[in-house]
């Protein structure tokens, strides 16, 4: 079953096309990352499904609901964040989550569950307008938990936390994905979504431009790192290799794609050709190459966090 | 949703720091006017503020001072919503748009008995104190008194409808007050003179206009006719014009219109802009 399902969604404010046929299908189970640069439409695009923009034109559904009412129903069964957290500044952590709890449906214990699970517990007491933003962050998410959700939408859950807040949640949501909660996750941390997720679509300026499973994504041509103390030679022994072409470049380091897949060949073809290399190491193409190979770019803005 | 929604706003509303000020406020300024008419009454063998015969001056004596600040109230708690982008939230953790909008509606019915509590306790109570023998008898308010407090709630739903729904549509706690007391203040005076220079058809429109209406229901001379017999005599051996009150048929009619249509326009506005 598909539990999002968007077809030709599309959101326009004035001359802004904010969301422009945007189609995607995520599948149960699925832990699907929506990456994208700033402005490039992935809170436009959770807005409308959280029913709290209305989209311009396009249909989509959620946990196979598609009416009002049934969506209505649907986001019942879902938990989401979108951008900063909004809670009542004057209400305590513990007192805010109670009222999220009336309307999901739970109780006192599922409360103190969640704000256990976040790591919130010792601070509850305290109210939302003294919490920190990572503090914020994380009742946000306890928000989410409180029902047990069958789908989980996190718009950019890492921002503002600190690096092991970040790895705290990236535990948290691999947890969850493996216990089986889809998971529709955004961001534009090419590394977090290459960590966490098994899906993944590109947004650029509205438009999906990439969708896929993120192992594909990244299997396909093998790359090698090589490096040998005559670097032209080295170069120059790559490029008349029939096989292999040269990618990148990392310091002394040249990254060589190989369609064959077969490194020692390559080191064979070097070595006959007098070229001795000093180092030679299989490399997995990240999604970071994936992604400025599909977008045409090195310097994506607002993409300066990848590197 | 909608229950759930009204219990959600109500423990908003007991913890919130501005709504306590508000009815503190109120509590204030009806406990001063109250409190000075038992003074009087103490001091002066003229004047007389014991029950039942204060009912009239309880129930509709502080009914404007009532009707302002529990708008304001309303406001800070609608308003606020959409500041601190909770309205959002709500919405996402999965209340939806019309079930949140329905707590606020509901919330309305409540503040209004609030703050009818609020007269009827403070006023009461000043009263009690300067009433010789409390019997049932003096307790018990009588048809016109019941009249007057049905006004009084639908006058509060009126005020509170249209405070709604300012609050949906500009959205900032300041300038939503700003915009809705400019209106109640001053606005429909203007209107009201603009439509009175054009004459004919539009001068008696005028007569219309909500707030002069919801104002109406809180002068104690439009529920009691014996109130008003001897205010009209009075003012007839003074050479003063007779006092002037609505025919029920009409005034029913035209402040349940508004009030229905302000909270109408309220959900419309609300349900098709984005959160
Ligand atoms: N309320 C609005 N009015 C006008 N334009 C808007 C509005 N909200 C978003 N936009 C525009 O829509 C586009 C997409 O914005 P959106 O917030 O969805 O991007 P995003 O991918 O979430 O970016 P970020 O990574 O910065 O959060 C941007 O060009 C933005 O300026
Ligand atoms: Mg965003």
């Amino acid at each position: 079953m598909a539990v999002i399902e968007t077809r030709d969604l599309t959101k326009r404010y004035g001359d802004t096309l904010a969301v422009d046929d945007l189609s995607i299908r995520v599948e149960e189970g699925q832990v699907f990352g929506f990456l994208g640069p700033n402005g490039s439409g992935k809170t436009t695009t959770i807005g409308m499904l959280l029913g709290i923009l209305t989209p311009t034109s396009g249909t989509f559904s959620l946990l196979g609901g598609e009416g009002r009412r049934e969506l209505v129903e649907a986001r019942q069964r879902v938990g989401a964040t979108l951008e900063q957290p909004n809670f009542y500044p004057y209400l305590t952590g513990r007192q805010n989550l109670r009222l999220v709890a009336r309307v999901k449906g739970v109780g006192e214990e599922a409360v103190a569950r969640s704000l256990e699970r976040v790591g919130l517990a010792a601070r509850a007491g305290d109210r939302f307008k003294e919490y920190s933003l990572g503090m914020k962050q994380r009742l946000a998410l306890a928000g989410t938990l409180l029902s047990d959700p069958e789908l989980l939408i996190l718009d950019e859950p890492t921002n503002g936390l600190d690096p092991e807040g970040m790895r705290e949640i990236r535990r948290l949501v691999r947890r969850l994905g493996e216990d089986g909660t889809t998971i529709f996750l955004s961001s534009h941390l090419l590394w977090e979504v290459e960590r966490v997720c098994t899906h993944v679509a590109i947004l650029r300026e509205g438009r999906v431009v990439l969708e896929s499973a993120v192992d594909e994504l990244t299997a396909g041509a093998a790359r090698v790192a090589v490096s040998a103390p005559d670097a032209e030679a080295l170069e120059a022994g790559i490029d008349a290799h029939p096989a292999a072409r040269v990618v990148d470049r990392e310091g002394a380091l040249l990254i060589a794609e190989l369609e064959d897949e077969d490194p020692a060949a390559l080191n064979r073809h070097l070595a006959e050709r007098g070229v001795h290399v000093s180092r030679l190491e299989p490399r997995k193409k990240s999604l970071e190459d994936v992604f400025h190979e599909t977008t045409g770019s090195s310097e994506e803005p607002g993409m300066e966090e990848v590197a | 949703m909608g229950g759930i929604a009204l219990r959600n706003e109500i423990s908003k509303m007991i913890r919130r720091p501005a709504a306590m000020v508000t009815v503190g406020f109120m509590l204030l300024v009806a406990g001063l006017d109250f409190g000075q008419s038992w003074w009087q009454a103490r001091e002066s063998a003229e004047a007389s503020f014991a029950l039942p015969g204060a009912w009239p001056e309880i129930i509709t004596g502080m009914a404007q001072p009532a009707l302002i600040f529990g708008s304001v109230l309303l406001i800070l708690l609608v308003a606020s919503e959409f500041s601190w982008r909770t309205a959002r939230q709500n919405v996402i953790d999965g209340l939806s748009k019309e079930a949140w909008f329905r707590g606020k509606a509901y919330l309305v019915v409540v503040l209004a008995a609030l703050f009818l509590l609020l007269l009827v306790g403070t006023g009461g109570a000043f009263a009690a104190a300067g009433t010789d023998s409390l019997t049932s008898g003096a307790l018990a308010p009588d048809a016109q008194q019941l009249s007057a407090m049905g006004g009084f709630l639908l006058a509060f739903m009126g005020y509170g409808g249209l405070a709604l729904l300012v609050s949906v549509s500009v959205r900032g706690t300041g300038a939503s007050i700003g915009v809705w007391f400019l209106y109640v203040a001053l606005g429909e005076r203007l209107i009201r003179t603009g439509l009175g220079a054009l004459g004919g058809a539009a001068a008696d429109a005028a007569r219309y206009l909500p707030v002069q209406a919801f104002n109406s229901l809180v002068s104690y001379l439009q529920h009691d006719p014996a109130a008003l017999g001897r205010a009209a005599s009075q003012a007839a051996a003074a050479g003063d014009p007779p006092p002037q009150v609505w025919e029920w048929e009409v005034l029913l009619p035209v402040t349940v219109g508004w009030a229905a249509l302000f909270f109408a326009a309220a959900f419309v506005v609300h349900r098709r802009r984005d959160l």
